[in-house]
């Protein structure tokens, strides 16, 4: 019964860390850039989320069509703004994330306080479903079905829409689409604000399924970077299958060694590094 | 000529530090002392950095974790050992250093953009350990109090302390940059593929720039932990790491003292702040975000490029000759329009001393930037 449990906790830890792991991949994936910030945009995402389900009494989906929005526009400014200035030099790029990152998440803390937020939830996706001898929280469900349509979705998007080729396009070779006359700016601006959106939304659902604290934005930064490392940065396979194997590996470790569980997901990494430094499913470097 | 005169002005430097260290608690009021301790101590972490960061060209942030060692050593051991100061300070430089190793042979698995994540993940993953190490950390309730030894008990014995071992570590510092070794890793900074090709163990070498800088995050680490008397897990947070970087790319990356001069004005500016109000990270966010914008070259950086433009113009002047465009000059050009990347004024430096005028070192920035063959088929890497 218990490696039930394990498998479904884990399932569902790595749907919350694949929203978080996509935007930072998508956007490595383009320009490049390893946007340290994006931790922080998650917390921005969970505390908006926040006070959208607490004024609306439990509107999820509106907290994180709100969350999205919000996130993905700060996104698309920080880019616009601030990364514009240092466009093609990786270190400063990087580094400016991480002053952006300390402004956010200090200033989400002026704002909403260092006690724990939970985002109000629906009545429906409160209370828990009976399967045989186990029960299981049914927002865990709820978050495994909004990660998998979000996997879906960006799958489609990038495989099936004509953006989604000249994204594909502007990875492999960002000039050349350039060249095509096409706009790569504004490219890069909407996978900035796509990006930035969705750790908007895993900041909503991470909050609605534990909390969103102080702090939460280097935790959840860390997962990111670690499915990234496993996975191959760039790649959207990568992250699905990286945020599997950190979920399991991490439910696994909670439970079996209780001590150590951070100490657990970092055994992949390791591992990982060792064998395949470019991950799953990266390219050589 | 200048040369001479150069060495005389470094020369009265030097000796001006150390009679301001000797002078110090005579000058400066308790409060002041102990942040020019503070100072001597994020300086020391921000020059071993720098070995890493300015002479071979990898970019870490992750170097709390190697401090914190350290400090948490010494910490372990005097409060719930009680053992003696000598064995405690070398035992945490020890802990410190051996921990480096395991931690390099991790992170120089990468480069550039990777070795940064891997570095910062592995930040956390100390941060994390110490609420995993209960018993050994105590948590967020830390560790204290770390009791000096008697002839230390006294803040200004203390001090001077402390600056004995800042002389002593930059001795050495100077003196592990000037040997072969030093120039072999600014030669990996210089061109990786290159040093190879000559037949240098890159690997190994990165390891070791590792370790040696590990080893004085750690002798800072042994400090703080003496200093403060108090070991928390906040110096395990990714803030030290970052002030630490903040303080070598103000100072000047890849310069002796650069990073020093960073840690007087970040120390400064961080406890100036912290006296009117509580949001020292948001300044601390704007600093970052503002010194990338407008300063990435550093103060001695900056410096040392005027000084020696104006040396190559005078001395050309005093040879009889047309000022000519420098060699380095021409190369510079040359790459802007070969590469058509923007960014590193002149960082392609090609004597080997010469300080890195850019955050990050060309070779560091086009491990990544070399862009991978197209993939086969409809790839079906969505990215």
């Amino acid at each position: 019964m218990q490696i039930i449990q394990v498998l479904l906790d884990g399932v569902t830890l790595a749907g919350v860390y694949f929203l978080i792991a996509s935007g930072f991949t998508l956007i490595f994936g383009l320009m490049r850039i390893a946007n340290l910030a994006h931790g922080a945009l998650y917390l921005v995402g969970g505390y908006i989320g926040y006070s959208v389900a607490q004024r609306t009494s439990g509107n999820i989906f509106l907290a994180v069509i709100v969350a999205a929005l919000v996130v993905g526009i700060l996104g698309v400014v920080i880019e616009r703004v601030l990364l514009h200035l240092v466009r093609g030099d990786q270190l400063p790029e990087v580094l400016m994330t991480v002053g952006i990152a300390y402004i956010l998440a200090d200033q989400s803390l002026v704002i909403w306080g260092g006690t724990p937020k939970i985002v109000l939830t629906p009545s429906y996706m409160n209370g828990s479903v009976h399967l045989g001898a186990l029960t299981y929280p049914t927002i865990r469900f709820w978050v495994l079905g909004i990660a998998a349509v979000i996997a879906l979705g960006l799958w489609l998007f990038t495989e099936r829409t004509r953006i989604g080729a000249i994204i594909r396009a502007g990875v492999d070779d960002a000039e050349m689409v350039a060249g095509l006359g096409i706009n790569i700016r504004a490219v890069f601006s909407s996978v900035f604000f796509l990006g930035a959106a969705l750790a908007g939304v895993s900041g909503v659902i991470g909050a609605a399924l534990l909390s969103v604290n102080p702090g939460d934005d280097s935790i959840y930064l860390l997962y990111g970077l670690v499915v990234v490392i496993v996975g191959g940065l760039g790649s959207l396979q990568g992250a699905i299958i990286g945020s599997l194997l950190i979920g399991l590996t991490y439910a696994a470790g909670t439970t079996y060694f209780p001590q150590f569980a951070e100490f657990t997901i970092f055994g992949p990494m390791v591992l990982m590094l060792a064998l395949r430094p470019q991950g799953l499913f990266g390219r050589n470097q | 000529m200048t040369q001479l005169r150069s060495r005389l002005f470094s020369g009265a430097g030097i000796l001006a530090g150390i009679v301001f260290l000797i002078a110090a608690p005579y000058l400066v009021d308790k409060t002041y002392l102990s942040i020019l301790n503070e100072i001597i101590i994020y300086g020391l972490l921000a020059m071993g950095l720098n070995i890493l960061m300015g002479y071979t060209g990898l970019t870490s942030l992750g170097h709390a974790a190697i401090f914190g060692v350290a400090a948490y050593t010494c910490a372990y051991l005097t409060v719930d050992k009680h053992t003696s100061f000598v064995p405690t300070f070398l035992m945490g430089i020890f802990m410190a250093t051996a921990v480096s190793v395991v931690f390099a042979l991790v992170a120089t698995r990468a480069t550039g953009t990777y070795f940064l994540m891997i570095t910062l993940a592995v930040n956390s993953l100390a941060f994390g350990l110490t609420y995993s190490l209960y018993n050994y950390t105590n948590g967020d309730n830390g560790l204290g109090v770390v009791a000096r030894p008697d002839f230390l008990k006294q803040d200004y014995m203390y001090f001077w302390f402390s600056a004995l071992v800042l002389i002593v570590c930059i001795v050495l510092i100077w003196r592990i940059v000037h040997s072969p070794f030093g120039l072999v890793l600014m030669g990996i900074r210089e061109s990786e593929s290159r040093m190879r090709t000559l037949g240098y163990n890159v690997t190994l070498h990165k390891i070791l720039g590792f370790v040696v800088s590990g080893f004085f995050a750690g002798v800072a680490g042994c400090l703080y932990a003496y200093w403060q008397q108090f070991v928390s897990n906040d110096i395990v947070t990714n803030q030290p790491s970052i002030l630490a970087l903040l303080m070598v790319i103000i100072g000047g990356t890849g310069t002796l003292f650069g990073p020093l001069l960073g840690s007087v004005i970040i120390v400064y500016l961080k406890e100036t702040v912290s006296l009117y109000t509580d949001r020292w990270e948001t300044v601390l966010g704007v600093v970052l975000v503002l010194v990338i914008i407008f300063a990435r070259n550093g103060i001695l950086g900056t410096a040392a490029q005027y000084l020696r433009r104006r040396r190559r113009i005078s001395t050309e002047a005093a040879a009889g000759l047309q000022p000519v465009t420098p060699h380095s000059e021409i190369a510079k050009t040359n790459g802007y329009a070969a590469s058509g990347v923007p960014g590193w004024s002149g960082s392609a430096s090609l004597a080997p001393e010469g300080p890195t005028q850019g955050v990050v070192p060309p070779s560091a920035g086009q491990q990544i930037e070399v862009d991978p063959p197209p993939r086969e088929g409809s790839g079906t890497t969505a990215s």
